[in-house]
C-alpha cells in the first residue's frame, strides 16, 4: 500500500515480522506507556485532567464548606491558604491545559485528515512531563515538612506574588514545589503547542486549505501560537524566582533594590494570554457543535477566523488590567483599559456568529448543544463583568474581591468547563464507540447550571458587599452570611452533577448505545472513520473540497463548493 | 509487500517517558536530595540516547495491518465533480432574513406614526396643560439650553425657534426609528408585530427614562410618563402596521455583487453557458 | 465567486511546509519569548544596583568572542552549501570550523566569568550580578546545546553515517545556530552597550 506515514516516510530499520512479534509481546499497560498514538495520548491527557479536576474540585468544596458560616473552624488559615493555592494551580495547569491538549491531540489529526501528530514522540514526552509535574506538585503534601509541619504544599496563591514568595516570607520549599512543577508542566504544554502548529501546517490532507480547516482546528491553532508566545515568560519568571530562592539573586527582592511589581508584570504577561489559551479551545468546541446541532453551516466563517486572530494579538497587550490597584501612570491605566475593552469586540463578534448560526436552524437539544447554550449565556455574563472590571475606578473598588472571583469563575467554569462537558458528550461516541446517556446528560446539565449559578452568581453580590477573596473566615453581621450559605448550597448541586457525569462515563463505557461512525450526522472528517478510529485513522487519506467534507459526501448533488469563496 | 494491506505508523517507544521522568527527578532533587537529581540526570541521559536511536538515522516505524471494514469507514474523496446551484435559489444555505421590508416603507411608516404622535402630544398639552406649545417646547429643550432651565410659564409660551427645532427633531427621530423598525421587523422569529408595536416602544421608553436626565432635564422634570408611553405606543403601532403591510423584497444574497448592484452587463460566464 | 471549476483547484499540486522547519521556527519563537523577559529584566535593573561592582568598573566588551561567534554564522552557511553540493570533505571542514569558533566563544565567556568572580561579582552580590549571569548564562547554555548538536553532526559525518537525506536536519541545526548568534547581538547590545553607558 502506498499510503505511508508522511511525517517520516523513510523505511523502517527493523523487519516487519520482528516488529510485529515485538508488538504482540507487549502487555496492555506497557502498550499505553509506550504509545505515541495521538488518540491514546489524548485519552490519557483527558483522563489525567479529569482526576486532577476531581481532586481540585474537592478542594473547592472544602473551601466553600469553610466559608458557609461566619467564624468557622472547619479548616485552619494555613490549610485554607494551601487549599485555594492548590485549587487554582491545579485547575489551570493540571486540568485546563491538559484537557485542552487532550482534545487537540485526539481531534486535530482526525480533523485535518492525517495519521498522527507531526512529532509523535515529543507528544508522548509532553504528556508524561505534564503528568510527572502534576505528581510533583501534589507530592508537596507529603514532602519535607514545611513551616507548619504539614507538608510543603504551596500557599502563596496561584499567581505567587512577590515578596511573599521570597525566602524570608516563605520558608521551606512550598514556593519551590510550585515553581518547579509548573515549570515542568509548562514544558509539556510547549511541546503540545509546537506539535499542534506543525501538524496543522504540515500534515493537512489533500485539498484541506487553511480556509477549509474546521473552526476547531483554527482556534486551537491560534491557541497554540498564544502558548508559544505566552508560556515562556512564565517559565522565565519562575527561573528568576528559583534563582532568587536558591542562589540569592535579587530579581524580586526589594532588599537589594529589586522590584516586586515586575513579578506581577512578568506573571500577567503570561497570565492574561493564559485566560485566552483556556477559553479559545472552548470557543473551538462551541464552533463545531453549534452548527451540527443547528443543522446549518457556521455563520461567518472568515470573520470567526479573523476574530480569533484578533483576540490572540490583543490578548498579548492587556496584562496590566490585573494590576490597576498597584498604582500605574494614568497613561498605563488608559492603555490597558482600552485594550481590554477592545478585546470585547472580537469576542462579541463570535457570540453573534454563534447566535446567527442557531438562528433559523432546526435545533436539537442534545446534551452537547445544551452545554453550548449554557456556555453562551454564562460566558456572556463573564464578558460583561470583564468589561466592568476593565473600567479602572470600578476595578479599584472591586479588585481582589469576590466580584473578581465570580467573574473568572464565570469565564473558566461557565465558559471553559461547560464547553469541556459539551466536547465530552459530543466526541465520547467517537472515542469509545458508545453514546453517553442522554437522559443523565440532561440531568447533569441542569444540575450543573443551577449549582454553578447559585455558587458563583451570588459571589458578585458578595464582592459588591466588600468581601475580599482568599479570607479564610469572616465576622457575622456584615450581610455576607446569606450569600455565602447560598453559594455553598450550590456546591451540592454541582457535586451531584459531577457524580452523575462520572457515573455516566463509566456506565456508558460498558452499557452505552452503539454509536456507529457518525451518530450526530456531522460534517467534519473525524466522523468519516469508524468509532473508535483504527490506529491509522483513515485507511485511505481523505481528499476534501470544502469545509464540510462529509456534507459533500452525503449530498453529492448539493455540495458546499460553490458557496464558499 | 506483505499479503494483507498495511500502514506504517511511528513505532511505540518508552524513551520520551524516561526523559520526562529523568527531568522531573532532576528538578525534584533540588527540593529533596541531590541523589535524586543524580538519578534523574542519569535517567535523562539514558532516555535521550534511546530517543535518539529511535529517530536516527531514520525514524522507526511499525507496520499496522489494515482491517477492512467497509461499513464503518468509507474513503473520503470529495470534490471531483460538482453541480452548481442556480443563482437565486438559496435553499438551506440562505441567511435569515430572506426577505426584508424596503427602507422607504420604514421612512413612510415613521412619518405616519410621527404625525399621530405629534397630534396626541399636542392634544395632551392643549387639553391637560392648557397650551399646545407645552410638548413642543419640552422636545425642543434637547437642543435649546435656554428652555432646559425655563419655568413652566415660559414653556407654555409660543417660541418660533422652539417650534422649528421641535419639528426637525421630531421628523428626524420618526424617520430614524421607522427605518430601524423596518430593518428589525423581518428578524424577529415570530409575532413580529407584537415585538415591534408593543414591546419595542416600552423598551425604548425605559431607555429614555433612564437617560433623559442627562440629555433633557426639562423633560425629565415636567413630562407625564404614562402619556409619554401611550404616545410611543401609538407611534409604534401605526409605523409597525404600515411597515408590516408593505411589499417585502428579496435580499438577493445568493446573487453576485454585480447583480445586486444592478449591473446587467456584468453577467457571469456561468449564466451565459446556461442560456 | 470565481468561476473556475473546483476540480482544477484541487488538481493543482498539494504542497505543505516541511515539519522540521516549522518545528524549529516554533522553537525559535518560544526561545525569543524567553529571552525577551530576561533582556527586559536586565534593562529594567540597569543602574539600580545598590552596591558595586558596577558594569562600567568590571565589564569589558568581549570583541574577540563576538567576532568568533558571528563569523561562525558565515562558516555554517558555507558548510551548508558544501552539503547541498554533496562535497562532504568541504562540508566537514567548514562545519568543524564552526564548531571551533563556537567553542572559542564559550571558553572566552568562561574566562570573562572567572575575571568577574575574581572582581567579587556573584549572582547574589547586587542586581547587576543577579541579571548579568542569568542572561549571559542562558545564552551560553544555548551555545552549549548548539555545540552539542554541531558536534554530533560532525561525528556522524566523520563516520560516514550522514548522507543527502539528512539535509533537513543539517539545515534545521544551522537555523538554530543563526538564532543563537542573533540572540548574542541582542545580549551584547543590552549588556555591553546599553548597560555600560
Amino acid at each position: 500500500m502506498s499510503t505511508s506515514d508522511s511525517n517520516a516516510s523513510q523505511g523502517s530499520i527493523q523487519s516487519t515480522e520482528a516488529l510485529q512479534a515485538e508488538a504482540a509481546s507487549r502487555s496492555r499497560i506497557l502498550e499505553w506507556i509506550m504509545t505515541v498514538d495521538h488518540k491514546r495520548l489524548g485519552i490519557m491527557y483527558i483522563l489525567a485532567g479529569l482526576v486532577f479536576f476531581v481532586v481540585a474540585g474537592i478542594m473547592a468544596a472544602l473551601i466553600r464548606i469553610q466559608l458557609a458560616v461566619p467564624h468557622n473552624h472547619f479548616l485552619g488559615p494555613e490549610v485554607f491558604n494551601r487549599m485555594f493555592t492548590m485549587h487554582g494551580t491545579s485547575m489551570v495547569f493540571l486540568f485546563g491545559m491538559p484537557t485542552i491538549a487532550g482534545l487537540a491531540n485526539y481531534l486535530i489529526p482526525l480533523m485535518v485528515g492525517t495519521r498522527d501528530m507531526a512529532f509523535p514522540r515529543l507528544n508522548a514526552f509532553g504528556f508524561w512531563i505534564f503528568l510527572f509535574g502534576g505528581c510533583l506538585l501534589f507530592y508537596s503534601y507529603l514532602g519535607a515538612p514545611g513551616i507548619y509541619g504539614s507538608g510543603s504544599a504551596p500557599d502563596v496563591g496561584w499567581f505567587a506574588y512577590a515578596p511573599l514568595t521570597s525566602k524570608v516570607f516563605s520558608r521551606g520549599h512550598t514556593v519551590d514545589y510550585w515553581a518547579l512543577s509548573i515549570l515542568l508542566t509548562g514544558i509539556g504544554s510547549l511541546a503540545t503547542a509546537v506539535n499542534i502548529i506543525a501538524t496543522v501546517f504540515c500534515l493537512r490532507c489533500k485539498g484541506m486549505t487553511l480556509f477549509r480547516l474546521p473552526l476547531f482546528v483554527w482556534m486551537v491553532l491560534v491557541t497554540a501560537f498564544l502558548m508559544v508566545l505566552a508560556l515562556p515568560p512564565l517559565s522565565a519568571a519562575q527561573i528568576m524566582l528559583l534563582l532568587d530562592r536558591f542562589l540569592g539573586a535579587g530579581f524580586f527582592d526589594t532588599q537589594t533594590g529589586g522590584s516586586a511589581v515586575i513579578w506581577q508584570h512578568f506573571f500577567w504577561i503570561f497570565g492574561h494570554p493564559e485566560v485566552y489559551i483556556l477559553i479559545l479551545p472552548g470557543f473551538a468546541v462551541v464552533s463545531e457543535i453549534i452548527p451540527v446541532f443547528s443543522r446549518k453551516p457556521i455563520f461567518g466563517y472568515p470573520v470567526m477566523v479573523a476574530a480569533s486572530i484578533m483576540i490572540t494579538f490583543i490578548s498579548l497587550g492587556v496584562w496590566a488590567h490585573h494590576m490597576f490597584t498597584i498604582g500605574m501612570t494614568s497613561v498605563g491605566n488608559v492603555f490597558f483599559a482600552t485594550s481590554t475593552l477592545l478585546i470585547a469586540i472580537p469576542t462579541g463578534i463570535k457570540i453573534f456568529n454563534w447566535l446567527g448560526t442557531m438562528w433559523g436552524g432546526s435545533l436539537r437539544f442534545e446534551p452537547p448543544m445544551l452545554f453550548c447554550m449554557g456556555f453562551l449565556f454564562q460566558f456572556l455574563a463573564a464578558g460583561l463583568t470583564g468589561v466592568m472590571l476593565a473600567i479602572v475606578p470600578f476595578d479599584w473598588q472591586l479588585s481582589d474581591s469576590y466580584f473578581v472571583v465570580a467573574h473568572f469563575h464565570y469565564v473558566l467554569v461557565g465558559g471553559l468547563l461547560f464547553t469541556v462537558f459539551a466536547a465530552v458528550y459530543y466526541w465520547y461516541p467517537k472515542v469509545t464507540g458508545r453514546m453517553l446517556g442522554g437522559r443523565i446528560g440532561k440531568w447533569h446539565f441542569w444540575l450543573l447550571v443551577v449549582g454553578f449559578n447559585l455558587t458563583f452568581g451570588v459571589q458578585h453580590f458578595l464582592g459588591l458587599l466588600g468581601m475580599p477573596r482568599r479570607i479564610y473566615t469572616y465576622e457575622a453581621g456584615r450581610g455576607w452570611e446569606l450569600w455565602n450559605m447560598i453559594s455553598t448550597i450550590g456546591v451540592v448541586f454541582q457535586a451531584a452533577a459531577i457524580l452523575l457525569f462520572v457515573y455516566n462515563l463509566v456506565h456508558s463505557w460498558y452499557r452505552g448505545k452503539q454509536a456507529g461512525p457518525d451518530p450526530w450526522d456531522a460534517w467534519t472528517l473525524e466522523w468519516a472513520t469508524s468509532s473508535p478510529p483504527p490506529s491509522y485513522n483513515f485507511r485511505q487519506l481523505p481528499e476534501v473540497g470544502s469545509r464540510r467534507p462529509l456534507w459533500d459526501l452525503k449530498h453529492p448533488d448539493d455540495p458546499d463548493w460553490y458557496h464558499e469563496e | 509487500m506483505p499479503e494483507k494491506p498495511s500502514i506504517e505508523l511511528p513505532a511505540p517507544t518508552y524513551w520520551p517517558m524516561v526523559v520526562a521522568l529523568g527531568l522531573t527527578l532532576l528538578l525534584a532533587g533540588l527540593i529533596t536530595h541531590w541523589l535524586i537529581s543524580l538519578a534523574g540526570l542519569l535517567l535523562g541521559i539514558r532516555g535521550g540516547v534511546g530517543w535518539f536511536h529511535d529517530v536516527f538515522p531514520h525514524a522507526r516505524h511499525e507496520t499496522v495491518p489494515v482491517e477492512v471494514d467497509e461499513a464503518a469507514e468509507r474513503p473520503v474523496h470529495t470534490g471531483r465533480k460538482v453541480t452548481h446551484l442556480s443563482q437565486g435559489v438559496g435553499g438551506h444555505r440562505v441567511r435569515y432574513p430572506e426577505q426584508v421590508h424596503p427602507i422607504s416603507s420604514g421612512i413612510r411608516g415613521g412619518l405616519l406614526g410621527g404625525v399621530l404622535m405629534a397630534v396626541m402630544a399636542v392634544a395632551y398639552g392643549w387639553i391637560v396643560m392648557g397650551s399646545p406649545w407645552w410638548p413642543v417646547n419640552l422636545l425642543a429643550a434637547i437642543a435649546l439650553p435656554s428652555l432646559q432651565t425655563a419655568d413652566p410659564e415660559t414653556l407654555m409660551q409660543f417660541s418660533s425657534l422652539g417650534l422649528l427645532l421641535a419639528i426637525l427633531i421630531h421628523l428626524f427621530t420618526s424617520c430614524f426609528v421607522g427605518t430601524l423598525l423596518a430593518a428589525a421587523l423581518p428578524m424577529f422569529p415570530r409575532f413580529a408585530f407584537i415585538w415591534a408595536g408593543l414591546l419595542s416602544p416600552v423598551i425604548w421608553s425605559a431607555l429614555f427614562y433612564a437617560t433623559v436626565t442627562f440629555i433633557n432635564p426639562a423633560m425629565d422634570k415636567y413630562v407625564s410618563w404614562p402619556w409619554f408611553v401611550v404616545c410611543q405606543l401609538g407611534y409604534a403601532l401605526v409605523a409597525g402596521y404600515y411597515i408590516k403591510t408593505s411589499q417585502r423584497i428579496e435580499t438577493l444574497q445568493t446573487y453576485p455583487i454585480a447583480r445586486r448592484a444592478g449591473l446587467e452587463a456584468m453577467r457571469s460566464r456561468k449564466e451565459e453557458s446556461d442560456d | 465567486m470565481t468561476e473556475s471549476s473546483p476540480t482544477t483547484r484541487t488538481a493543482t499540486e498539494w504542497k505543505l511546509p516541511p515539519i522540521p522547519k516549522v518545528g524549529v521556527l516554533c522553537l525559535i519563537a518560544m526561545e525569543s519569548s524567553l529571552f525577551v523577559i530576561f533582556v527586559v529584566a536586565y534593562l529594567y535593573y540597569i543602574g539600580k544596583s545598590l552596591n558595586g561592582p558596577l558594569p562600567r568598573d568590571v565589564l569589558t566588551a568581549p570583541i574577540l568572542a563576538s567576532i568568533c561567534l558571528l563569523s561562525s554564522s558565515g562558516t555554517i552557511v558555507l558548510a551548508e552549501h558544501a552539503f547541498k553540493a554533496n562535497e562532504m570533505g568541504r562540508f566537514r571542514f567548514f562545519w568543524g570550523i564552526t564548531w571551533l569558533l563556537g567553542a572559542v566563544f564559550l571558553v572566552l565567556t568562561g574566562v570573562e566569568w572567572k575575571h568577574l568572580i575574581d572582581e567579587g561579582l556573584l549572582i547574589s552580590t547586587n542586581l547587576f550580578g543577579s541579571t548579568y549571569y542569568p542572561l549571559v548564562g542562558l545564552h551560553a547554555s544555548h551555545v552549549v546545546v548548539g555545540l552539542f548538536l554541531l558536534g554530533a553532526v560532525f561525528l556522524f559525518s566523520a563516520t560516514r553515517r550522514l548522507d543527502k537525506r539528512h539535509l533537513m536536519s543539517v539545515e534545521v541545526i544551522s537555523w538554530y545556530w543563526h538564532f543563537v548568534d542573533a540572540v548574542w547581538v541582542v545580549v551584547f547590545t543590552t549588556v555591553y552597550i546599553l548597560g555600560v553607558y
